[in-house]
C-alpha cells in the first residue's frame, strides 16, 4: 500500500465517521428486506492493521508494520440463519530492527476470505442476546517478499480452511436506537496448507518451474498441530437511516503454520464499515 | 509469536552452525564432522569479543570448514567469500580484448558482439547483467546479418554468474535451427532439493531440459571461452551447453560452484547463504565442482604482449577451419 492510497483510506475513514456522527439525529428505520425474507447489508470497510510475523524459513526476525487494509462483506440474516462473506486485504512494506548496515524489509499481502454461516441457538435471554453456532469455509494467503535474501527471497502461506464459528450479538440502546455489541470468533479445524519447501528454494534453476506450480507444491491437509489460526472480532454496530448501519469493528487475526518451516502471523485491525441494506 | 532469540555471540554461532547444519547441501565433501566443528568453536564464541571478532571467526570457520565458495557472509560492514581464483593463471585479459578485438562492437543489454571474419562473437560478462528473449533475437539476427555463417563464440570468462533466468534465454537458442529439422528437447542437469534437516534428506534428482522449440537459432556451431574465474551460474551455463551437441567449451577449467542457494536472516540482521540443493551433469558429476574445457587452451604471455588473444584466435580457428 503506497503512502497516498493509505492517506485516502485514512481520509474515507473519517469520511464514515461523520456519517455515523450525523446519522444520531436520524429517526430509526427498519430498512427493507430482501424477497426471501432477510436482512441483507452490503459492507464497505477500511481501516488501520498492525502486522506483525516470523517467517523462520527467512529469518530470526520479526517484521512489524503499522498500515491500511480495506474489506468488502455481504450480510444475510434473518431469525435462524446467519451469513457473512467477507474479503480483506492488505500490503504493507514491514521492517526489523536491527543492524542498520544490513537493512533488512519484507513486502507483504495479505488476503483473507472468509463464509461464515451460523444458526441460532437459544442458550441465553433472546430479549437481549443473539447467540447463534456455525461454521466457517477460510481462504487465506500471505505472500512477502525479502529482496536481501536474494534467490531465496520470496515466501508465502496459505490455507483453505473448515472449521467452527460462534458469535453472540447483545443488543443496546443507543441514543434511542436498537444497535448492538457483537463478539465472535472463528477456528479453523482442518485446513490444506501450503509453505515453500525445505530451505526455500524459488524453482530459479528449474525450466519447467512455474510460480503457480510451486505456490501449490508442497500442499498438505493439516489441522490443529501445524496450523492453528483463531480470529476473534470484536463489534460496535449502529443503526442509520434506512436500514443502514455503521460498525467500528476491532479484530484480533493470530495463526502459527508449520511447513517446512514455522511461521507466526498477528494481526490487530481496527475498521470502520459502512453497511448498505439492499 | 516467539520471543527475540539472543543475539549474544554464542547464540549467533549457534544460528549459523544450525542453519548449516539444517540446510546445507556439502557435508559429504567435508572433511570434518559438523558437530566436531561445533565443538570446537563454541569456546571461541565467549561474549567478551566484540562484533568484529564474531565476524572475523564466523568467517574463518566456513572458509576453512566448507570451503565452499557458494557459502558466504554479510555483516553489513563485510562480506566474506571463499575463492581459489588467486592460484591459478587468469586467462583473460580484457584490456587486450578491449584495444584490439571490441573496437566498433554493437551491444545490446548486457551482450557485446562483433563478428569476426565468418565467426560471431559475443561476451557476456555476468549473469546478472539481464538478456531478454527479444534482445538475443535482436543480436542473433546482427550476427547473422553481418556474416557470421560459421559459428559463434560465446566468452563467459570472469562470469561469476548471476540470475538463472538469464542463463535460460542462451538455452532456448542454442541448438540447431529448427529449419533444418534438427531441434529437440535438451537435458541440461538435474537437481536434488532437500526435503529435510538430516544431512542426507534429499528428494529424488530431477532432470532439467531445455523444451523442443523453433526460436531463432545461433548460427552454425558454438564455441564457449571459460576461465578459472567461471563461477555460479556461469559454471552451470558451462556444463549444461556441453548437452548441446553444436557447443564446445574451450579455455581454462572453471571455477566451480554451480549451485542453487539459498540466504538466511539472523537475528542480528546479518545475511549467511550457502548452497541449499544438489545439481549435477548427465554422468552424475556434481555442478558444484571445476568443470574442465572440452579443449584446454591458456593464454600464451607472448600472445598477450603481442596484442594477440590465444584462447579467442584457437576458438576462431577451429570454427573456421574444422
Amino acid at each position: 500500500m503506497t503512502l497516498h492510497s493509505s492517506k485516502y483510506l485514512l481520509l474515507l475513514s473519517f469520511f464514515f465517521a461523520a456519517i455515523a456522527s450525523n446519522a444520531q439525529n436520524i429517526d430509526e428505520d427498519e430498512g427493507i428486506l430482501s424477497p426471501g425474507g432477510y436482512n441483507r447489508l452490503l459492507g464497505i470497510g477500511v481501516g488501520a492493521t498492525y502486522r506483525s510475523f516470523l517467517d523462520q524459513g527467512l529469518s530470526n526476525l520479526t517484521y512489524r508494520k503499522p498500515g491500511a487494509t480495506v474489506y468488502l462483506e455481504n450480510l444475510k440474516t434473518d431469525d435462524m440463519k446467519f451469513t457473512e462473506l467477507s474479503i480483506q486485504a492488505s500490503y504493507l512494506t514491514m521492517q526489523r530492527k536491527t543492524n542498520d548496515l544490513t537493512p533488512g524489509e519484507a513486502k507483504s499481502f495479505k488476503g483473507v476470505i472468509d463464509y461464515r454461516h451460523t444458526y441460532k441457538i437459544n442458550v441465553l435471554n433472546e430479549n437481549v442476546y443473539d447467540v447463534r453456532l456455525g461454521a466457517v469455509l477460510s481462504g487465506l494467503v500471505d505472500i512477502r517478499n525479502m529482496p536481501q535474501l536474494n534467490y531465496s527471497a520470496q515466501s508465502y502461506e496459505h490455507a483453505f480452511s473448515l472449521g467452527f464459528h460462534s458469535k453472540i450479538a447483545r443488543s443496546k440502546n443507543m441514543n434511542s436506537r436498537n444497535g448492538s455489541i457483537i463478539w465472535d470468533l472463528s477456528i479453523p479445524v482442518v485446513s490444506e496448507i501450503g509453505r515453500p519447501p525445505f530451505n526455500n528454494t524459488n524453482g530459479e534453476y528449474d525450466p519447467s518451474y512455474t510460480p503457480l506450480k510451486g505456490f501449490f507444491g508442497k500442499d498438505e491437509i493439516a489441522t490443529f498441530g501445524k496450523f492453528f489460526r483463531i480470529t476473534s472480532r470484536l463489534h460496535w454496530q449502529y443503526p442509520l437511516k434506512n436500514g443502514n448501519k455503521i460498525r467500528f469493528s476491532y479484530t484480533w487475526d493470530y495463526y502459527k503454520m508449520k511447513g517446512a518451516t514455522t511461521v507466526y502471523s498477528a494481526e490487530h485491525t481496527l475498521t470502520v464499515a459502512f453497511l448498505l441494506n439492499y | 509469536m516467539p520471543k527475540k532469540p539472543s543475539d549474544h555471540n554464542g547464540a549467533i554461532f549457534n544460528e549459523v552452525w544450525t542453519a548449516l547444519d539444517k540446510g546445507y547441501v556439502h557435508f559429504n565433501k567435508v572433511p570434518i564432522s559438523w558437530d566436531s566443528v561445533k565443538k570446537i568453536y563454541t569456546p571461541v564464541f565467549a561474549d567478551s569479543i566484540n562484533t568484529q571478532q564474531v565476524y572475523d571467526s564466523l568467517a574463518s570457520m566456513l572458509n576453512t570448514m566448507l570451503q565452499d565458495v557458494n557459502v558466504s557472509l554479510n555483516s553489513g560492514f563485510a562480506t566474506s567469500y571463499y575463492s581459489e581464483r588467486w592460484k591459478y593463471p587468469a586467462n583473460f585479459n580484457k584490456g587486450l580484448l578491449e584495444q584490439k578485438y571490441w573496437p566498433g562492437y554493437e551491444q545490446t543489454g548486457g551482450l557485446l558482439y562483433k563478428v569476426f571474419d565468418s565467426v560471431g562473437y559475443i561476451y557476456y560478462r555476468s549473469f546478472n547483467d539481464v538478456v531478454s528473449d527479444e534482445q538475443m533475437q535482436v543480436v542473433i539476427r546482427r550476427l547473422k546479418g553481418n556474416g557470421a555463417k560459421r559459428g559463434v563464440i560465446i566468452d563467459i570468462r570472469d562470469n561469476a554468474g548471476g540470475d538463472p533466468a538469464n542463463m535460460k534465454v542462451f538455452f532456448d537458442h542454442m541448438g540447431l535451427d529448427s529449419n533444418i529439422g534438427y531441434d529437440y528437447t535438451t537435458f541440461l542437469y538435474e537437481i536434488a532439493y532437500k526435503k529435510g534437516p538430516g544431512h542426507e534428506d534429499f528428494e529424488n534428482y530431477k532432470g532439467a531440459y531445455t523444451e523442443k522449440n523453433s526460436n531463432l537459432k545461433f548460427p552454425g556451431r558454438i564455441v564457449v571461452l571459460t576461465n578459472r574465474g567461471v563461477t555460479g551460474t556461469a559454471n552451470v551455463f558451462t556444463s549444461a551447453a556441453k548437452s548441446f551437441n553444436n557447443v564446445k567449451v574451450m579455455g581454462d577449467t572453471t571455477g566451480g560452484g554451480g549451485a542453487v542457494t539459498s540466504s538466511f536472516e539472523l537475528s542480528n540482521g546479518w545475511i549467511l547463504t550457502y548452497p541449499s540443493a544438489r545439481m549435477r551433469d548427465g554422468v552424475g558429476t556434481g555442478l558444484e565442482n571445476p568443470i574442465p574445457p572440452d579443449f584446454y587452451v591458456p593464454m600464451k604471455k607472448a600472445d598477450e604482449d603481442a596484442g594477440v588473444d590465444s584462447i579467442f584466435e584457437a576458438a576462431k580457428l577451429l570454427l573456421v577451419k574444422y
